[in-house]
């Protein structure tokens, strides 16, 4: 089992999965796919660390990042590499269900319908990109995808995470002006993600609108240079950001768009 | 000049940028790039400058705090280093042998110099400091080296952090750190890998980025010299940064004890490409068995500039000048925020101030500072130690305290917001 794939499946539970609670909330065809579903679902590994549990009610859904042993309804993924390979779209095999699955069928067999609108917000198709309101969630999505996944590579990344503790603590603002915005907290080598602006930041990171953001959470943009046209402004404590910077180039270099899956139009909008 | 002129306009600079950032990665890169100032509110492109003043390409002229980032310690043009050099260059600068220079500039580091026994010259800080892990490597036969976090020794692979590009935890294999001031640690550090340490490589004080900066402790490198003599570490100082700014005979005398080798770049060429390792007798023969060398190496013309620098730090009073403006600039600074009801801790030596506001650990008051003071034509970095120079005077102090305190209304408003007790 090579640490980046395990590191991956990290990624994939607890830092793509999670956004699946925004596109349930946002998008008509995943509201509509979850329509009465009313379960607690894990996603895991052996083990159950790392595991995810997605709790649907009432069409709506949460997203809990929780490695515990509790009876649920529970889908098991055979290692990393076949974790990775689903949530790919290419896994042969189904991961393995707990008894209490039984009971759930249907919604079990319908989750890759809404996974599959997941995926067209994280990959979206050039078209999707055209329009402003489905741009900007597809900003927000990555964003937040930002966010959970410098904590996923802080705390389990095997060359940086041993680096984690020396990043000063505080707290990272990252925002679109006048747009979407995550933030991050650091304590003692510790991640704290979350949505929206933070109250006082420690440093902030601010992308003058949505394209510029969207370039540089695709992996597409010399950060260094647009921080110089004033594209991006940093402020504030900048050794923090110096920090996780690290992270971030190593969360792109795991979750690298493949060439070809959308986006490459953005510049020309 | 008066300091209640219209703010800067960074048109030219900008326009300039956009071309090189679709040809240069970074646009400009390293420790010059807009990144580490605060970008819209600094120049980017200079175009000309005399004394301790530049003017960048949009035509705005700045007294500068920053110095070319140290070289310039004389100030720039200076007279007798433009002569040296040119003098040197109409005769000879690259070629197929070293100058006659380069013996005698060797010869004036040994004079100077009291750790010095020896002198080679390099180009930059990172060459000298590489080039002394070799040699304390090659005198000891230990592999091991322990640095200080946050000391800045250039951007070799052993001193550079994991996660910037390229970097792989095998280029830190034998690099071991320890805290700053911290002589428990070391002494920890040294005991758990007894018998593999080649060397301790420390500035003389901490003058890391984003912070103030910090004295050695009271008797802290006289117990290093102790610890480094009984374990048989080579004990190197990377005076690259602070060098001749605080003593002729480098910043280990200014402390009051003797490294075993000693680099040296930044001041001593004043803004000429060269640098040096300097070290004691005992070592030179483990020196002369490191293949080390580079094309321009050899080069004239900085040698001669850095013997013209050198003498003139020697012969005339420009360190006490550039230190009596050090103490003008930084008591002035104290004294203004005070008035503006803003307290400023300004740390370091007077010769290399960093100025914060005291509240605000987060420097969102000083990157706000800075800005306003450099776009009235003081240039103030907000996040590196300053550095003074002999050319500046009692009057380009004063016109610079015009500046600050446009700067210090400017962030008034914003006070409150920032300030964290």
């Amino acid at each position: 089992m090579g640490a980046d794939e395990l590191l991956l499946a990290r990624l994939h539970l607890g830092a793509v999965l999670p956004l699946l609670e925004d596109v349930v909330a946002w998008d008509s065809a995943a509201q509509g796919a979850v329509r009465g579903w009313n379960l607690a679902l894990r996603l895991q590994l052996p083990g159950g660390d790392p595991a995810t549990v997605l709790q649907f009610r009432q069409g709506r859904l949460q997203v809990r990042i929780e490695p515990t042993r509790s009876l649920l309804p529970t889908l098991t993924f055979r290692d990393p590499g076949h974790l990775n390979d689903s949530f790919r779209g290419c896994a042969v095999a189904r991961p393995r269900p707990n008894p209490l699955v039984i009971g759930h069928l249907r919604p079990v067999l319908s989750l890759d319908r809404v996974l599959g609108r997941l995926e067209a917000y994280l990959r979206p198709p050039p078209e999707r990109l055209l329009e402003p309101e489905d741009f900007a969630f597809c900003v927000e999505l990555a964003l937040y995808g930002l966010a959970f996944g410098i904590r996923q590579v802080g705390e389990h990344d095997p060359v940086l995470a041993p680096l984690s503790r020396f990043i000063p603590d505080g707290v990272l603002g990252i925002e679109v002006a006048d747009g979407p915005a995550a933030h991050i907290g650091v304590r003692r080598g510790s991640f704290f993600p979350g949505r929206g602006r933070a109250d006082r930041p420690n440093a902030l990171m601010v992308m003058s609108d949505l394209p510029t953001a969207w370039d540089l959470l695709q992996g597409r943009l010399d950060v260094f240079a647009a921080v110089g046209r004033g594209d991006i402004r940093l402020s504030g404590f900048i050794p923090l950001l110096e920090g996780i910077n690290p992270l971030m180039d190593r969360l792109a270099a795991c979750l690298a768009t493949p060439p070809g899956r959308g986006g490459e139009e953005v510049r020309a909008r | 000049m008066s300091g209640k002129r219209e703010p800067y306009r960074f048109d030219r600079s900008q326009e300039l940028f956009a071309r090189a950032a679709a040809v240069i990665p970074r646009g400009i890169y390293g420790h010059l790039s807009p990144v580490l100032t605060v970008p819209g509110s600094f120049p980017y492109f200079a175009a000309r400058a005399s004394g301790c003043r530049y003017t960048d390409v949009d035509g705005n002229e700045f007294i500068d705090y920053m110095c070319g980032y140290g070289p310039i310690v004389l100030g720039y043009r200076h007279p007798a280093v433009e002569q040296a050099a040119a003098d040197q260059a109409a005769a000879l600068d690259c070629a197929n042998h070293p100058g006659a220079v380069m013996v005698e500039l060797a010869e004036l580091m040994v004079e100077l110099v009291p750790a010095a026994d020896w002198a080679v010259f390099v180009k930059n800080g990172g060459d000298a400091t590489t080039l002394s892990l070799l040699v304390a490597r090659a005198h000891t036969g230990r592999k091991k080296v322990i640095r200080v976090r946050g000391h800045y020794h250039g951007v070799a692979p052993w001193c550079t952090s994991l996660g910037h590009g390229g970097i792989t935890p095998e280029d830190h294999l034998n690099v071991l750190l320890v805290e700053w001031n911290d002589l428990d640690g070391l002494q920890a550090l040294v005991g758990k890998h007894r018998g593999e340490v080649a060397g301790f490589i420390a500035t003389p004080y901490h003058h890391a980025t984003f912070g103030d900066q910090v004295m050695p402790a009271p008797g802290y490198w006289q117990a290093v010299v102790e610890l480094c003599r009984t374990e048989g570490i080579v004990l190197i100082v990377d005076d690259v940064r602070a060098g001749f700014r605080l003593h002729l005979g480098g910043s280990a005398e200014h402390f009051g004890f003797r490294p075993d080798l000693a680099c040296f770049g930044k001041a001593m060429g004043n803004g000429y490409p060269i640098s040096a390792c300097v070290g004691r007798r005992e070592l030179m023969a483990a020196a002369s068995r490191v293949f080390y060398t580079g094309s321009y190496w050899f080069a004239a013309a900085p040698m001669a500039a850095a013997v013209a620098t050198l003498k003139e730090l020697r012969d005339t009073d420009a360190m006490a000048r550039m230190q009596a403006a050090g103490r003008e600039l930084a008591t002035g600074l104290r004294e203004m925020g005070l008035r503006h009801g803003m307290e400023v801790t300004v740390s370091g030596p007077e010769t290399m101030p960093y100025l914060r506001f005291t509240d605000d650990r987060d420097l969102y008051l000083t990157q706000m500072f800075c800005a306003e003071v450099t776009r009235r034509g003081s240039f103030f970095h907000p996040h590196h130690n300053w550095f003074l120079g002999a050319a500046h005077s009692p009057v380009d102090v004063a016109e610079t305290l015009t500046h600050a305190e446009e700067g210090f209304k400017a962030v008034r408003s914003s006070y409150a917001r920032h300030a964290r007790r």
